[in-house]
């Protein structure tokens, strides 16, 4: 739909560099729900996990995925759920009919908010750069989620199973975001896919 | 000229310089050769470059001490125009080719300074605490003096120009953080990083090794640098450790944070080529190794600060790294065995050792035999009392003293030298340690501070810890480094026999003067503090050392009296008749060297200094002219100009666009927080002052929230989405405070509310247009809501598509005007801002900032909290009876506080209108109100004006302001003196100044 802009419509790319030590490529248009409810409920939890296909992960800062869905861990009450493009107003639906009566919150934020992947052979030092959590692969494993900063803008950060990042970026500040990610990532390249 | 005849003081062969690379650098604008491995420090001293500045009071010649971080004479100002850098020490500055480096004071140069003879005859005229008493008395004569102290104080000059490098900041984790890579902070590395731990190493120097890149020994058989280089071959080479030269931890954090500088490019220019010219690493730690070393300590005496007079150690250390010997007639002071150790160096060298004057009187031992079998003369219990020269050493002063180093016992005698070394004994760097809050202790056995027991995971090892010899910091090291692992030492060390005598604790020198009449003895060589000015502040009643530190400014330079403060410490511990322990040291805190504020501010400057937030329609803002305000971290459009307009013009023609036909704004930063759960509406009854049982789907209410203290804390609109379904909104700036405080009361207070709340705030953009032809355009756009007045309400909202798009539209209105606010999901929000500019242009629709919608709302007497609130208003004292709900269940918050006696009273200062007695006139933001001006000074204040603006509508000034009891002084007149002499009159209103009926907003 020509109607529709991402949070990061607003950049200006950098110049095309050859063999960038960094990458990123924003994942458009994905569906964002976050979901609220008790998961001692197991009335909660069953019927969470048959309208998405996959349990909600229960233990801090774990994920769960299946297909095009993925799960974060927020808080104990809370997760954030990633579904294909233009699902999210039926998954929400669905939801709501599965938890009819139940003490729950399902919330679309699928404009405000975007996801964007993180990759390259200098993928660590920008994390450094960026992050003060340890994204070390020995504290950071594959699945992982942390609610952490990136420079001076909340981010969620996902470690993706070929070793990238997944990071969920609010709309208002993902000018500021991508002002930081052509800075830092200036000495190594950065290229935009 | 050859370089060889340049570098007088150079050694045909030896050291770590490579002399296949010849540098050059010009000094004071002479140009002089080193080579590649110098410091500035050992070129200037290759090339006999004795004077490096001028002392801070005194002017008095000041040459090259040390050789390492504890300079304190020898601070450059390096390079030129933008590039230059204040202060820096010679003895830390890598040579580079082309450096160019000059004193920092002396006028007109360091070699002949006129203000020398200021500061000899002057010199009284600035005793201790010489500020203070300044201030004290006359205070006419402080501008005077100021200048006086402008012109003699201060050191190096930072560039006006902006800095052209860039620096910036990493955030570094691991298991085992070794700070130093001396032999302790090696042999502990490479234990932990054998153990496969996350190591980080950190050294200040270029390269690894510490004292062991000047040191004789043998380690395990190994020379001590060959050992050190192939320890640090074996630490490169391993992924999980991580090598830091050139860096230097300069501060101890909680938690075991550390703050490490690295200066990535200095040693290769002034500015770096590409990348980063220096870079802090942010350094969370598991466990920390301080390997951090000791420095030298000087001894106080007569003139020691003459050039010539240097460290010991350091002697040694530009002999054996650099290759160079400071001097050619060479008198050794020490206190211990050290001493002899350079003795012995300096002889090795090809020099003359005169004497080694040990203040012992009965020296014995490994060392001092050594010396003797050298053929040194050595003049055990005698003391250098005095350097002698003017403006470099020619002489050393000798005497004998006394076994407690009190009294001279016989008399002088003079020898003949141009270069003083001394060995006071040695200071651990506790500095790290102690910036954790950890006090050092005083250790009797070798008469320095040790690091305390610290709260945190600290591990020391080596002179850090009192343990000087080298086999003792391999050992501590590598058993440190293994503890801090978990593991096993692998590796034990043997550097054969390092035995040594007893040393004497002696910090003042006695002379046959008494201390005030003697010739000076320096304490702080960049403060010029002496043993008499201590001596003075104590007799004044300074007894603290924190006091005695800020009276004579002892420990006050860039050096943070790395080489002075324990001598100051000792001396005024004697004066006071209390031991060093009694006395105790000052207290010490980051940074450990100087680090530049360009580190410090790495990347967070210019537009990434704080997050700039936008809304969706930014681009067309920005396209379209708008000049921005900040509010929060947001952009907002502030006014519209169009070319040739001042802002006034752009105002007023914004205004009269929403009065007489429509205008547009974006509302997408209004805090927007989604509540949902069966309890929601109860929650709202509780935290807003006015009741939300009834309010039924498609209907919005305005709320004010209050902090418990009853006081006006937030304001918005929430509307009924579904019965347990609400959309809060909240001031911009706001939003994330209410977030939090509505978190704050669930989980704490009302935890069995079933209620959840989520910031919707960047989900939604928000087209708010306003004016009589709202409707109009509204119509054109949506055909799937009855628009009429009768079905969509004030205050109603209704689904519906607007162009297309799925939309909440809620007709509410901050104006005063018919007003709806298109709430779209973000994505579509500037598409959404598009069409309603498109269908609106043939209403001439226009866009309007946060300073029309300022004034618009003004006229309607709208209040703005943060602007006309402080938190210091009742709902009441704004004029707000009316949202104070008076029957609800539960309470709310805020509400037991009305009844206070203080917030009940009457003659509180209210909200109200102000309208200038001259209509043309605007009453300045913050002028006081006073009902008489011409009441004798201090007048009774009334309160103040919180906003005030042009109404282009009315044609007159508005204004709302805070008067005490303002609600009873309605046609009052009252008055704004002004700083500029004006009184400016104007008569207390209701502050609806426009439609108060509200008919507009109801059409």
């Amino acid at each position: 739909m020509t109607s529709m802009q991402t949070p990061l419509h607003n950049i200006t790319l950098p110049a095309s560099v050859s063999d960038a030590g960094v990458v990123m490529r924003e994942d458009k248009f994905r569906g964002h729900l976050n979901l609220r409810g008790n998961p001692q409920d197991a009335a909660f939890t069953d019927a969470v996990a048959q309208v998405l296909g996959v349990a909600l992960p229960l233990a801090p800062n774990t994920s769960a995925e299946q297909g095009s869905t993925r799960i974060y861990w927020l808080c104990p009450n809370e997760w954030l759920l990633l579904v294909a493009e233009g699902t999210q107003g039926q998954v929400e639906a669905d939801l709501r009919a599965a938890l009819a009566h139940q003490h729950i919150a399902v919330t679309d934020l699928s404009s405000g908010q975007t996801l964007v992947n993180l990759s390259g052979a200098k993928l660590d030092e920008l994390m450094m750069k960026s992050a003060v959590y340890d994204c070390h692969a020995s504290n950071f494993p594959v699945g992982k989620v942390v609610q952490t900063t990136f420079a001076k803008a909340g981010a969620t950060i996902y470690k993706c199973e070929d070793g990238s990042f997944d990071l969920v970026i609010r709309r208002s500040f993902s000018d500021y975001f991508f002002l930081w990610l052509k800075d830092a990532s200036k000495e190594y390249g950065l290229s935009v896919i | 000229m050859s370089t060889k005849q340049d570098q007088c003081h150079r050694l045909e062969q030896g050291g770590r310089i490579d002399r296949s690379q010849p540098l050059t650098f010009t000094w004071n604008g002479k140009q002089y050769q080193g080579y590649k491995g110098d410091t500035l420090a050992s070129a200037m001293l290759a090339n006999g470059i004795k004077i490096v500045g001028r002392s801070f009071k005194y002017s008095r010649p000041r040459g090259i001490f040390g050789h390492g971080a504890e300079e304190a004479n020898a601070l450059m100002q390096l390079g030129v125009g933008k590039e230059t850098i204040p202060n820096p020490r010679a003895t830390q500055i890598e040579l580079f080719d082309g450096l160019t480096a000059t004193a920092t004071n002396g006028w007109p140069s360091a070699d002949f300074d006129l203000m020398e003879w200021v500061g000899k005859i002057g010199g009284k005229m600035m005793p201790p605490g010489f500020y203070y008493k300044t201030f004290m008395w006359p205070e006419k004569m402080w501008m005077t003096y100021e200048k006086f102290i402008r012109k003699a104080a201060g050191y190096g000059k930072a560039s006006l120009e902006a800095d052209p490098d860039i620096y910036d900041k990493l955030n570094r984790h691991c298991d085992v953080m070794v700070v130093g890579a001396g032999p302790a902070g090696l042999a502990a590395a490479l234990e932990a990083g054998r153990a496969g731990k996350r190591v980080i190493i950190a050294d200040e120097q270029d390269e690894f090794g510490g004292s062991l890149l000047a040191s004789k020994q043998t380690i395990n058989g190994q020379a001590a640098a060959a050992w050190a280089e192939s320890a640090a071959a074996e630490l490169a080479a391993m992924d999980n450790v991580l090598c830091l030269s050139r860096t230097t931890v300069f501060g101890y954090y909680d938690h075991n944070f550390l703050g490490a500088l690295e200066r990535r490019t200095d040693h290769e220019g002034m500015t770096a080529k590409s990348g980063s010219r220096q870079r802090i690493h942010r350094i969370r730690a598991h466990e920390v190794v301080l390997a951090a070393g000791a420095l030298e300590r000087p001894l106080v005496f007569a003139n020691n600060d003459l050039p010539g007079v240097m460290l010991s150690g350091s002697v040694a250390t530009y002999i054996n790294r650099y290759g160079v010997v400071p001097g050619n007639r060479c008198v050794v002071m020490t206190t211990n065995d050290s001493g002899y150790q350079t003795a012995l160096d300096i002889t090795a060298a090809g020099r003359t050792v005169v004497a080694i004057v040990d203040t012992r009187q009965q020296p014995e031992g490994r060392l001092i035999e050594a010396a003797r079998a050298a053929g040194i003369v050595i003049k055990a219990g005698h003391a250098v009392i005095e350097a002698q020269g003017s403006k470099q050493v020619t002489d050393a002063l000798v005497a004998p003293i006394d076994a407690a180093g009190e009294q001279i016992t016989g008399k002088p005698v003079s020898l003949s030298c141009d270069l003083i070394a001394v060995a006071g004994g040695w200071s651990p760097v506790v500095h790290l340690s102690c910036h954790t809050g950890s006090r050092p202790q005083w250790n009797d056995t070798i008469a320095a501070f040790v690091p305390g027991p610290s709260v945190q995971r600290q591990h020391l090892a080596g002179a850090v810890n009192g343990e000087y010899t080298t086999v003792g910091a391999l050992q501590a090291g590598a058993q440190m480094g293994a503890l801090a692992a978990g593991s096993e030492a692998t590796t034990s060390y043997d550097c054969g026999d390092e035995s040594v005598g007893l040393a004497q604790a002696l910090y003042l020198v006695p002379h046959t003067k008494p201390v005030s009449r003697a010739p000076k003895q320096f304490v702080d060589f960049q403060n010029d503090v002496t043993a008499a000015g201590i001596e003075l502040a104590n007799r004044e009643g300074f007894e603290s050392i924190e006091h005695v530190k800020r009276y004579t400014a002892m420990g006050f330079g860039t050096d943070q009296g790395k080489t002075g403060n324990i001598n100051g410490m000792a001396i005024t511990a004697k004066n006071l008749g209390k031991t060093i322990a009694e006395t105790g040291t000052t207290i010490f805190r980051p940074a450990y060297t100087p680090v530049t504020f360009g580190a410090m501010g790495g990347r967070d400057i210019g537009e990434l200094l704080d997050p700039a937030r936008h809304t969706a329609m930014h681009p067309w803002h920005v396209e379209n002219g708008a000049l921005f305000e900040n509010v929060g971290q947001w952009k907002r459009p502030w006014y519209y100009p169009k070319a040739g307009e001042t802002m006034q013009q752009a105002l007023n023609r914004e205004c009269m666009a929403v009065r007489n036909s429509v205008g547009i704004l974006d509302a997408s930063t209004l805090g927007k927080i989604d509540i949902q759960g069966r309890d929601a509406r109860e929650f709202l009854n509780r935290v807003y002052t006015n009741a939300w049982s009834k309010l039924a789907p498609g209907k919005c209410r305005y709320g004010l929230m209050l902090k418990e203290d009853g006081m006006v804390f937030d304001d918005g609109v929430t509307a009924c989405l579904d019965d347990n379904h609400f959309l809060m909104t909240t001031t911009s700036g706001g939003a994330a405070a209410v977030l939090s405080w509505l978190e704050m009361w669930h989980q704490t207070e009302w935890p069995e509310l079933e209620v959840y709340f989520t910031s919707v705030t960047d989900q939604w953009a928000t087209c708010s247009f306003s004016g009589p032809n709202a409707r109009k355009v509204l119509a054109k756009l949506c055909d799937d809501v009855d628009l009429s007045a009768e079905a969509f309400k004030f205050m109603d909202w209704r689904a519906g598509t607007v162009a297309g798009v799925k939309a909440r539209i809620f007709r509410i209105s901050f104006t005063g005007e018919l007003a709806y606010e298109v709430n779209v999901p973000a994505n579509q929000g500037l598409y959404m801002w598009q069409q309603i500019v498109a269908a609106g242009a043939e209403f001439g629709i226009t866009p309007y900032g946060t300073e029309t919608m300022h004034v618009l709302r003004a006229e309607k007497g709208y209040i703005i909290v943060g602007q006309d609130t402080d938190g210091s208003l009742t709902p009441q004292d704004c004029g707000m009876h009316w949202i104070v709900g008076k029957n609800k269940d539960f309470s709310f918050l805020g509400k037991r506080s009305f009844t206070r006696p203080d917030t009940s009273r009457e003659d509180r200062k209210h909200l109200v209108g102000l309208k200038p007695k001259d209509p043309t006139v605007v009453l300045p933001e913050g002028a006081q109100i006073v009902p008489d001006p011409k009441q004798p000074i201090p007048m009774d204040m009334l309160g103040h004006v919180t906003s005030s603006y042009w109404s282009e509508c009315l044609g007159h000034g508005i204004a709302l302001a805070t008067v005490k009891s303002g609600h009873h002084k309605m046609g009052d007149t009252v008055y704004c003196p002004l700083a500029d002499g004006r009184v400016l009159a104007a008569e207390i209103c209701s502050p609806v100044f426009y439609d108060p009926k509200g008919e507009r907003h109801n059409d």
